[in-house]
């Protein structure tokens, strides 16, 4: 892996890396432990990353911290549970303004740093455990997240459809957990979960400003040598096989619009060509499911498609009349068709490469679109800026998008549609 | 060409009365390869009531009209105007809001042409009978989308509770019905009106030539007459309509809305006042005070519990939302802690802490290259300058604050409340 990100050991199993930049106006500091996906654990995780990010000893009132923070010119320290290919992400966030914004010439990348750390190693305990005040607090958090999941149909109907296209896999987990497992979370379970993180989860630390970040490595090697890190949980992401029969899954809900998800599976390990297909069918407001299932069949609002390589998974997905399912699943499917005959022209081709041009050259404006770049880049173990990952799209022939577009076999169906008497 | 600066937070950007009548606002950003260019007119869904010199009197048309024009100008003779820009890769969208339409594009590469796409597609329209009917179709479908959306349905709900006759009560898109009557002579009719340069602005921020984006647009920035455009507002009763509001959708907790109506304000007003009640409800309900810790911690209220302030032309609302199991029982505990601090006084210290805080995030809007242009063209819309919110917050007193909460009336407010459909 090269180093083009200051990247280095600062404990076992864990990195410390950091990009320096003046264009930048604040500092962004983001913890991530990874592992694998489980259905056993992950909603203890994810009670564990909201009860770190809202206090710790210095500051053992939630009130307390929102203060100090506020304080700091709306400082933010925030955390997050995501689903990445096979693996779970538990991520522990630090923002500020640099400090030569501060009012009164306060350190802030520095103070910011020290509170970060305190929240990851030095939470509220009673009794050598998380207190039962805010462990009940955050475990009620976690089931109304996880009912709130249906208030967004569309997040909703492609996480139902994961489920059924990587069933039997990690994948198929949710961060967000289950009621049933929340239900069960004691003071002692969570802080078991958060000591298994600290000490057994693979740990990238990534910061990106125009802070040096010389001091923050130093404050972060400190804290995590106090930690005894040991029997480091496996970060494997597997393939996903296709099913043997296309699995078709149909849910009901009062809804006024159903959603489609078409899962499909490839074996293609031409992950770049296989970009470039999923460009021209389904990336742009210029590809073949756009132009022609809204534009030319005016069937939707939206139809798009995503790939994800590690897993060789493609999902197309739109928002339609209960009528008009058949009709924009058959339209999907034909694009693919053209799409493995070829019928797209060496323009569409360039355009690709220019869409991609366009996207990743813009990653390096923000400091979180360019933390999220590199935490992807350090999973597939292959470190690269996104101007290098621009070169490798630049000579793609149509024969390659052909064969990949040919790879690609239909796995799951996954429809979320109104109540029987809706349709009557 | 006017530069306009800020010597606290050291930024500038250059302000152009364009020949055409548009206003160019032109803020370079060293260091970042983006460049994030809007061109928008004054014209949002609330404008549907207005008149030109050329016409006798005022005229009404149905509601969702901006929105459908936004979509519809995409088209071209060729197609559309994604087809063009897929040859430069660049980023493009459009939004229309409640006062206010937009054109956008992101691009790292060849901005130049990027912009001439832009100005061209937007001063060139292009529908047909067939156009406009194929798009029906798509924005039904947008309809229906955010019909199953509880946080849009709340939010908008609350408007129809508060609000009696001003525009702002109708969904942006508007409904399935209203849409049914725009063909393409109405179309026509509103683009003259409201896309006329003296009602459209520029905005682009990043990385960009200055001198250059001015030659571009004495090129295809076509003049037009002014056309002294005037738009009413209806005139609106200063208490809300209804006190309550439910509806049921799909939805595991309820969800609320509580809104509260203040009367019209002008530009500058708004934005000041803007900046006070954003405070106070910080101080009052935030995170960091101590309603919000009861609250949360009585499990009355969860993480997703926010307030805010909502403005546009002829309307001011001050709002909090969130999900609760008894979304009745907290807007009565909200109204009592209003009417406590009404009586026992505000707090200096908390003052300070909601005030830097709102000073931060202010500041860090300048550092992304879509809010800057996005901050700009809601000044032009809005008649102010980009850098007055910094400026009214560095200066503002905890006697601003009090005085604001002094002439809240707390209980002109309506409760919006989605609740799960069984």
């Amino acid at each position: 892996m090269s180093n083009l990100i200051n990247r280095r050991r600062i404990a076992e199993g864990v990195y410390f890396s950091n990009i320096t930049d003046s264009r930048y106006k604040t500092n962004l500091i983001s913890v991530c432990f990874f592992s694998q996906l489980d259905a056993e654990t992950v909603t203890d995780m994810a009670v564990v990353s909201n009860l770190i990010s809202k206090s710790s000893a210095e500051y053992p009132e939630y009130r307390a911290l929102s203060n100090k923070l506020s304080r700091m010119y709306s400082a933010s320290i925030y955390s997050s549970v995501s689903r990445m290919h096979d693996l779970l992400c538990v991520q522990f966030s630090a923002n500020c303004l640099d400090d030569i914004y501060a009012l009164s010439g306060e350190k802030l990348t520095d103070e910011i740093t020290d509170i970060l750390i305190g929240c990851l190693t030095r939470p509220v305990t009673e009794n050598g455990v998380f207190t039962g005040k805010y462990t009940d607090l955050e475990r009620k958090t976690v089931i109304d997240n996880i009912k709130a999941e249906i208030n967004d149909k569309h997040s909703y109907s492609t996480t139902q459809a994961l489920k059924t296209l990587y069933e039997g896999e990690p994948a198929a987990v949710s961060p967000n957990g289950t009621i049933e497992k929340a239900e069960q979370i004691t003071p002692q379970s969570a802080f078991d979960a958060y000591k298994s993180c600290l000490e057994t989860m693979r740990c990238e630390i990534i910061c990106v400003g125009c802070n040096d970040f010389c001091a923050t490595a130093e404050k972060f090697a400190k804290a995590f040598g106090k930690i005894n890190r040991h029997d480091l949980k496996s970060c494997e992401i597997k393939a996903s096989p296709l099913k043997a029969k296309t699995r078709e899954v149909t849910e009901r809900m009062k809804v006024n619009q159903s959603k489609l998800v078409l899962g499909f599976k490839s074996e293609c390990d031409d992950f770049r060509a296989m970009d470039m297909f999923r460009l021209i069918y389904g990336g742009t407001p210029n590809s073949k499911l756009f132009l022609n299932v809204r534009e030319k069949l005016s069937l939707c609002y939206y139809c798009a498609a995503s790939y994800n390589d590690l897993k060789g998974s493609l999902i197309a997905y739109s928002g339609v009349e209960f009528e008009n399912i058949e009709k924009a699943r058959e339209a999907i499917l034909d694009q693919l068709e053209t799409m493995k005959r070829g019928d797209f022209t060496d323009e569409d081709i360039d355009n690709a490469v220019n869409s991609l041009k366009n996207d990743y050259n813009a990653v390096e404006d923000n400091t979180s679109s360019l933390a999220r770049w590199y935490f992807g880049q350090i999973i597939k173990n292959d470190v690269i800026t996104p101007a290098e990952a621009v070169q490798r799209y630049t000579d793609i022939s149509r024969e390659r998008i052909i064969k990949a577009a040919r790879s690609i076999k239909l796995d799951t169906v996954y429809v979320l549609t109104g109540m029987e008497e809706q349709e009557a | 060409m006017e530069k306009i600066t800020n010597s606290r937070i050291r930024e500038e950007y250059i302000k152009v009365n364009h020949k055409s009548g548009a206003t160019l606002l032109l803020y370079p950003m060293k260091g970042y390869s983006a460049a994030y260019a809007l061109f928008a007119t004054k014209y949002g869904s609330v404008d549907v009531t207005f008149k030109t010199k050329d016409d006798e009197d005022f005229v009404t048309v149905p509601e969702g009209i901006a929105h459908y024009l936004e979509h519809q100008l995409f088209e071209n003779e060729d197609g559309n105007a994604f087809t063009l820009y897929a040859k430069t890769g660049a980023d493009a969208n459009a939004f229309t809001s409640f006062d206010k339409t937009a054109y956008l594009f992101k691009c790292t590469r060849e901005f130049e042409e990027n912009l001439r796409i832009l100005l061209d597609f937007v001063q060139t329209p292009c529908f047909t009978d067939e156009s406009v009917n194929k798009e029906r179709g798509i924005i039904g479908q947008e309809i229906r989308m955010y019909e199953d959306d509880p946080d849009w349905r709340v939010f908008f709900n609350c408007f129809r509770a508060m609000y009696e006759k001003n525009p702002v009560r109708i969904d942006i898109a508007g409904t399935i019905d209203t849409i049914a009557q725009i063909d393409k002579e109405l179309l026509f009719r509103c683009y003259h009106t409201f896309y006329n340069p003296n009602n459209m602005v520029l905005a682009i921020a990043g990385n960009f030539d200055v001198d250059k984006v001015i030659e571009i647009c004495d090129e295809l920035i076509k003049p037009v007459e002014d056309k002294q455009l005037e738009v009413i507002v209806p005139d609106e009763p200063v208490t809300v309509k209804q006190r309550k509001i439910t509806e049921k959708l799909s939805c595991a907790v309820p969800l609320f809305n509580i809104g509260w109506k203040f009367p019209k304000m002008t530009a500058k007003e708004s934005l000041r006042s803007f900046i006070v009640y954003n405070i106070l409800m910080d101080m009052c309900l935030g995170k960091t005070s101590e309603f919000y810790t009861r609250m949360y911690e009585q499990g009355l209220i969860n993480d997703t519990f926010n307030v805010c302030v909502e403005l546009g032309r002829g309307f001011f609302t001050v709002m909090a939302s969130g999900e609760s199991q008894n979304p009745d029982l907290v807007l009565s505990e909200i109204e009592k802690e209003l009417y406590r601090f009404k009586n026992e006084g505000l707090d200096g210290d908390s003052f300070i802490t909601v005030r830097n805080k709102t000073y931060g995030e202010l500041v860090s809007q300048f550092g992304n290259v879509a809010s800057v242009a996005t901050k700009l063209v809601d000044a032009f819309v809005n008649d102010l300058e980009i850098y007055d919110g910094i400026e009214i917050t560095a200066n503002l007193t905890l006697e601003d604050v009090k005085n604001a909460l002094d002439s809240f009336n707390i209980e002109n407010n309506s409760l919006s409340v989605i609740e799960p459909a069984e």
